[in-house]
């Protein structure tokens, strides 16, 4: 009689640990449903600002012609340096790439500036140039169908760098 | 001793005896009760909160598959892009191509294979995430429609495939 009065005992207190077990996943399940609905709110009808992020990767491709100022950083004889495809493109939920119109990016040179535009939302607003170095900076003009207009300098050559990008000076 | 009084006597440790025994088995009575009651309670409240559990689950499952829509395009994030090759007779355009979220996928992803029926010579592929898996390949313009497949292989050994075609790829300039 005790010996089952114990086990009864001890089968209670091992489901309430159970229990307690249990509660402290169901209040951590708790916490992340209520971040996924933050997340998902955030996504769906967030300030984009906070969505969008430039994104570039550089990709080795064959020589090209580079100026004299490259002596000594892999320019040959023939005047040219290890090629690169500088491809560049905003980093936006697919959900909201078409609130977006276009997007600007400000190319400044020592004798040329120009700004191109990345106007196809499926690739991301993508534009791209076959080169041999990044800019340093870029300002980038994100050209929303409604609202303003977004801008924000996006820090191009620390970018690759950050991902492994060590040619030049 | 007088006979009346050992029977006195007997009758009152018989009593003794009796509540004694009606003391135990209350005692073990109650503990029993408290016993079944308690169990019923826990169970019932075990029962109740696995029906929460899977609620939530089955919540939050759905909640991550609206993250995971709102977020990732049906295309895989496969991007691609070509630059016309200058001073040559033939015409032959460098291809770039990679994955845009490559940070989005159920796991990470371990390799990318590219493989385009133009490309006489084997696919390319890339294991290099911090370029977005991104190979470079030159190449005479593909047959249009084009139909290079992707392959996506994921760290867990899964694999996803997606077509693209080589045909749409944005074209992109000299610096």
């Amino acid at each position: 009689m005790v010996v089952a009065i114990g086990y009864g005992a001890l089968q209670v207190r091992t489901l309430d640990e159970d229990y307690r077990v249990k509660s402290d996943s169901l209040e951590m399940l708790g916490v992340q449903a209520d971040s996924l609905r933050a997340e998902v709110e955030r996504i769906a009808s967030g300030p984009l600002d906070s969505l969008v992020t430039p994104r570039i990767v550089a990709v080795a491709a064959g020589r090209v012609s580079c100026p004299k100022a490259w002596d000594g950083y892999g320019r040959d004889a023939h005047g040219l340096c290890p090629g690169y495809g500088f491809l560049l493109w905003l980093d936006v939920p697919y959900a909201r790439r078409s609130d977006i119109r276009e997007v600007d990016y400000h190319f400044s040179g020592i004798t040329t500036s120009a700004v191109r535009t990345g106007t196809e939302p499926s690739n991301g607003f993508l534009v791209g140039w076959l080169g041999w170095y990044p800019w340093a900076t870029i300002p980038v003009d994100v050209v929303l169908k409604a609202g303003p207009t977004i801008s924000l300098d996006f820090p191009m050559e620390q970018a690759l760098r950050d991902a492994g990008w060590s040619e030049g000076p | 001793m007088s006979e009346d009084a050992i029977v006195e006597r007997a009758r009152r440790t018989s009593r003794r005896a009796l509540w004694g025994t009606v003391l135990v088995v209350a005692v073990i009575a109650g503990l029993l009760w408290r016993n079944a009651t308690r169990l019923s309670a826990v169970e019932g409240r075990l029962a109740a909160q696995a029906d929460t559990l899977r609620a939530l689950e089955h919540q939050k499952s759905a909640l991550e598959q609206r993250v995971h829509s709102l977020n990732d395009a049906p295309d895989g994030g496969v991007r691609a892009a070509r630059h016309r090759v200058e001073n040559i007779a033939s015409v032959q355009y460098d291809f770039f191509l990679w994955i845009d979220d490559a940070q989005r996928t159920a796991a990470p992803i371990r390799e990318v294979r590219y493989s385009s029926p133009a490309w006489a010579d084997s696919a390319r592929t890339s294991t290099d995430a911090r370029t977005g898996f991104a190979v470079f390949r030159r190449a005479p313009p593909p047959p249009c429609p084009d139909s290079t497949r992707v392959t996506v292989i994921l760290a867990n050994d899964s694999t996803l495939t997606y077509p693209v075609d080589l045909c749409q790829a944005t074209t992109i300039g000299n610096r």
